[in-house]
């Protein structure tokens, strides 16, 4: 960098550095704290129990024991941010490439409508989803007209997933498209003329050149995926736990903040390493990501 | 030679638009190419050389005709199991890959041994100069030395007949020129026959042991470079391959010509003159080269100089025959250069100009 574009982006620079820096010194700093009078805040003391909490539990008796009840709750939330990525995978895959086939006029304005649900608000899209879910909605209403009667829908495992894989799938559509988009035709042509089987075209050319944008794309879904908070909440029923749930829980009704900070050190420790393995993969991909 | 080489016999392909229209791109093609030939495709751009190399490749159907190679029909099997490759226009290099694996791709996939594979794509790299390169990815190299991995990746599978569609159409003037001594090279020293297909028709004289000129969807003329530079067979292979003077030519009575209204001579001296005044009617030409008129006191022809321009090597002049006509010579710069303006007499030796109909 030159000095003089690093005088013009100090200020953005520091404005960032603050905004992401600040927030996670402060974090950290809570949940080496004990916990606040009546649960509010932080108290002076500094103590790693909120760390312990993490994989420990104490009985009245005082026995001191493994306790893996919140592991198994980031354990459920990796789980439903892997089924969403993948789901998000199957049905975004097809959708870019597809798109990328259409004539050149009208592929922008299929990305557009894939941008479509951003146009408004993520709790509008998720109370929408409910109304469409719930025993009296259209779906249910629909299916029982022609004597189908649907299973309930709403409040369980299988919408919570509906609501992500609905919210993240342009994430995993875009850079997918993005890679397909740009990918020449003439070297698939190249590979049947030196002898590659169409089956063989598909894994060697076809893949490696839409690799990067189904990388991307994963990691696009599936970081933000793994702390929603949102669709659990209001389309699970708030039944299966996640870790972004539980978290809000402490700073709210449980009122322990230096736990929650601990639960979100932990998240953020497993996004870390899911973006290192990820990098480490893509590198061998030849693949640059920032 | 020919049951041992590529033939191919009345092939026909129609493309049908979006909208409905169609275009006949090939209309009754056949041609053959000999084991170790190197034969031109020369057209412009549209008539088809293209499609017949993509035919011929396996990347088209063809709707009527028939393909063989070395004796076996060939339009039938699938593109991945013809024995002939293609160096394509745009390169079409694998751009994830080194070019050393580039190139070991086509021998990958005939599941080659390793040791094999290693020793051919050293030896391929060797033959297009490029040994030092063999780590670099296609977008580390320049345009020139990409067209040499193409070159390469394609000769290394050893193809019964190589195809080549406008290779050397990006590279710049004497990148060009160096790339055909090349080409040429490589083909005697492999001894692949080469389909080669280009726009260019003095790349075409220069490479070709033949040239198949295509106007159209329909080969109009084959020949070697002398028989369609000297011997055009129609008006379009006259123009298109070079310079050419078409002079209006009247029929006179039991066996003269006028031309350009100025003179007459006995039409059997010309070659091709059966042929196109019974064909022909009154759209009969006289073609003749630029090089092959003289600037001479003793002319037939006489005009007016329009134009006079000194090319280094020779001199263009252009001759005003009246009526709008122009005659195009090309003279040795050592002679003298007449003055635009100046009356003079050109002589044409009918032994060098041909009557053509269409």
């Amino acid at each position: 960098m030159r000095v003089g574009t690093r005088w013009l982006a100090s200020p953005a620079l520091g404005f960032i550095a603050f905004m992401v820096g600040g927030p996670m010194v402060v974090i950290v700093w809570y949940s080496l704290r004990t916990r606040g009078p009546g649960g509010v805040g932080v108290g002076d003391g500094l103590t790693v129990d909120a760390y312990e909490r993490l994989v420990v539990t104490e009985d009245f008796a005082g026995n001191v024991g493994f306790d893996s009840t919140y592991l198994e709750v980031m354990w459920s939330s990796i789980l439903l941010a892997a089924a969403t990525m993948l789901v998000a995978l199957a049905v975004g895959f097809p959708t870019a490439v597809w798109i990328s086939n259409r004539p050149r006029h009208l592929q922008p304005l299929l990305v557009l409508a894939v941008t479509i649900p951003f146009w408004t608000s993520i709790l509008v899209r998720t109370y929408a989803w409910i109304v469409i879910l719930r025993e009296t909605g259209p779906l249910a209403s629909g299916f029982d007209a022609v004597g189908i009667d649907l299973p309930r829908m709403l409040n369980t495992r299988g919408a919570t997933l509906v609501g992500m894989v609905y919210t993240f799938l342009p994430f995993m559509v875009l850079p997918i498209y993005a890679a397909a988009e740009r990918f020449d035709h003439r070297i698939a042509e190249a590979g049947l003329d030196l002898g590659a089987t169409p089956a063989v075209v598909l894994r060697k050319i076809v893949w490696p050149s839409v690799r990067p944008g189904v990388v991307a794309g994963c990691l696009l879904v599936f970081i933000p995926a793994i702390g929603a908070f949102l669709q659990p909440e209001l389309l699970g029923g708030g039944r299966s736990l996640m870790i972004a749930n539980l978290i809000q829980q402490q700073f709210g009704a449980s009122r322990n903040w230096p736990f929650g900070s601990a639960l979100a050190i932990l998240l953020l420790v497993v996004v870390t390493v899911v973006l290192v393995v990820a990098r480490r993969a893509a590198r061998e991909a030849r693949v640059v990501l920032s | 030679m020919v049951a041992e080489g590529l033939r191919i016999q009345d092939v026909s392909k129609t493309f049908t638009a979006p909208e409905g229209g169609s275009v006949r791109a090939l209309d009754g093609v056949s041609l053959d190419v000999g084991t170790s030939e190197f034969v031109v495709l020369l057209g412009p751009s549209g008539c088809g050389k293209t499609t017949l190399l993509r035919a011929i490749a396996g990347l088209e159907d063809v709707d009527s005709g028939r393909i063989d190679l070395a004796g076996e029909r060939l339009d039938t099997v699938p593109p991945f199991r013809r024995a002939v490759n293609t160096v394509f226009q745009s390169y079409a290099l694998f751009p994830f890959l080194t070019v050393e694996r580039n190139i070991a791709f086509g021998l990958e996939m005939e599941r080659r041994p390793k040791a094999e594979i290693r020793q051919r794509v050293a030896h391929a790299l060797e033959l297009v100069e490029l040994s030092g390169f063999a780590k670099r990815t296609p977008a580390q190299l320049s345009g020139g030395q990409q067209q040499r991995v193409a070159l390469a990746r394609a000769l290394v599978k050893e193809p019964k007949v190589l195809l080549l569609d406008e290779p050397l159409g990006a590279l710049d003037l004497k990148l060009r020129r160096q790339m055909q001594a090349e080409l040429k090279r490589i083909q005697r020293s492999v001894g692949i026959a080469f389909l080669f297909v280009t726009h260019d028709q003095e790349e075409a004289l220069a490479l070709g042991d033949r040239i198949a000129v295509l106007n159209d969807g329909r080969i109009v003329q084959v020949g070697t470079p002398q028989e369609v530079y000297e011997s055009p067979e129609t008006r379009f292979v006259a123009d298109f391959i070079g310079e050419t003077n078409l002079l209006p030519v009247e029929r006179d009575a039991a066996g003269t010509v006028t031309v350009a209204g100025q003179w007459k001579l006995v039409a059997a001296e010309i070659v091709g003159a059966d042929e196109a005044l019974v064909a022909g009617g009154d759209q009969v030409v006289l073609a003749v080269r630029p090089e092959r008129v003289r600037i001479d006191p003793g002319g037939e022809l006489r005009g007016v100089v329009a134009e006079a321009a000194y090319l280094g090597a020779d001199v263009h002049v252009a001759i005003d025959m009246g009526e709008g006509l122009l005659i195009n010579v090309r003279t040795d710069a050592q002679d003298a250069i007449p003055e635009v303006g100046e009356r003079v007499a050109v002589r044409i030796d009918p032994r060098h100009t041909r009557l053509l109909s269409s």
